[in-house]
């Protein structure tokens, strides 16, 4: 999968793939074996979704987003743009789990409401993790393999654990950032300053060495 | 689902699905693409069997179970009435898994004893949640996602976590039960009572 913004490439369905009439994909995706998107979902451009990859209905993908093999992405998520979601991954949409209801009937669509997982951009999700919606993952924060994540997520925190909590904070290359001073990180790869304040991380721009 | 007047009392299930001829599948119940049904499970009536799912030889499942995308339930599992089974859960079968005997020959299936999990009615268990086996899952109990359950879960309790501890009671619609001041638990969606004894909990109209 490339990176590079404005690529054009051709979109490229395997064989095997289900992809609903009604699902949108957008100029050079790609869906590999056995993926499936289901009925209304859409797919922006330049996205790669995994083998076995499932798209719930309704599911959106912005730009250039990588859903790995197995992951399973049950609607109403939403992924913004250079979104990563690791293999096996798994959002979820219903709080309150049942197959039945109480009187034990089968519970159907109607008897749930639905909630979503959205990740806005550049953020990833780790291998396996879980992500129990309804919740939010804010622009670049990673989410460490195998996590549940059961509550919403700072822009560039680092969460990890059952339940995940923040461990630490990274930057727009994904590295963990060295806090260089009193409420002050910088990024060890792209020299970018980020300031602390009551538990939220802001970027400051590039400093000079 | 509401299957298609024609194929009413009868199993719908997806040409790329592989459920074995020997597996007993109930009427209305649903495979979907890529699920793996082995031989001898018997699966009851008006259940769903998601994407992918792996039901193993001789398992049982009871009416109206949802299994959900890539769940894998080895045997001897036996799944009650009305169980959820979030996608990708694994139910496991050997306590102590190993590819190959001491003297390094390949395990065989006379060299292990597989242990089941056993799921009551109307219980339900997260996304990618491990049960090992042998354990058992009460009555109406949530498995919160992720949670990896390694002892037995009683009626109605949540368990998260790994291990996965009980951090509250949930009644048959999968909500929470509120406690009141007097000690009772309510249902916030049934209105049904509860009270909590040595650790058990007891619906007021089951205690006598």
């Amino acid at each position: 999968m490339t990176t590079d913004a404005g690529a054009v490439r051709a979109t490229w369905i395997a064989p095997s793939a289900d992809i609903d009439p009604r699902a949108v994909l957008g100029d050079g995706s790609t869906v590999a074996d056995r993926a499936q998107v289901r009925e209304f979902a859409r797919v922006g451009p330049g996205c790669a979704v995994g083998y076995a990859a499932y798209l719930g209905p309704g599911v959106i993908l912005g730009r250039q987003c990588t859903v790995q093999d197995f992951a399973l992405l049950y609607e109403p998520t939403l992924l913004e743009d250079r979104v990563s979601v690791g293999p096996g991954a798994v959002f979820t949409n219903d709080r309150f789990p049942r197959a039945v209801v109480p009187s034990g009937r089968l519970k159907s669509a109607a008897d749930w409401v639905l909630v979503g997982v959205t990740v806005r951009t550049g953020a990833s999700v780790g291998a396996n993790a879980v992500c129990v919606a309804p919740l939010t993952i804010g622009r670049w924060a990673i989410v460490a393999d195998g996590s549940v994540v059961t509550a919403d997520v700072p822009e560039y925190a680092l969460m990890d654990g059952i339940p995940a909590t923040r461990v630490h904070w990274v930057g727009q290359s994904g590295a963990r950032l060295k806090n260089v001073g009193p409420g002050l990180f910088r990024c060890p790869v792209t020299g970018a300053h980020y300031s602390e304040h009551d538990g939220t991380l802001r970027p400051l721009g590039i400093a000079p060495r | 689902m509401i299957p298609a007047p024609e194929t009413a009392g009868h199993p719908l299930i997806e040409a790329t699905a592989d459920v074995d001829p020997a597996a007993e599948v109930g009427a209305e119940t649903r495979v979907w693409h890529l699920a793996q049904v082995r031989e001898n499970a018997s699966i009851g009536s008006g259940c769903i069997l998601g994407r992918g799912s792996y039901i193993g030889p001789g398992v049982i499942l009871g009416r109206n179970c949802k299994v959900q995308n890539y769940a894998l339930i080895y045997e001897p599992a036996v799944l009650e009435d009305g169980v959820f089974v979030g996608p990708a859960v694994v139910f496991t079968n050997d306590m102590f898994p190993r590819a190959v005997n001491p003297d390094l020959s390949i395990k065989m299936a006379e060299d292990w004893h597989p242990v089941g999990v056993h799921v009551g009615t109307g219980a339900s268990i997260g996304a990618r949640a491990v049960c090992i086996g042998p354990v058992s899952i009460g009555r109406w109990a949530l498995v919160a996602a992720g949670a990896v359950v390694t002892k037995d879960v009683p009626d109605y309790a949540i368990v998260a976590g790994v291990p996965a501890r009980r951090i509250g009671w949930v009644g048959r619609s999968g909500i929470p039960l509120r406690r009141a001041e007097d000690g009772r638990l309510t249902c916030p969606a049934t209105g049904e009572h509860f009270h909590e004894r040595d650790g058990v909990l007891l619906a007021e109209r089951e205690s006598g």
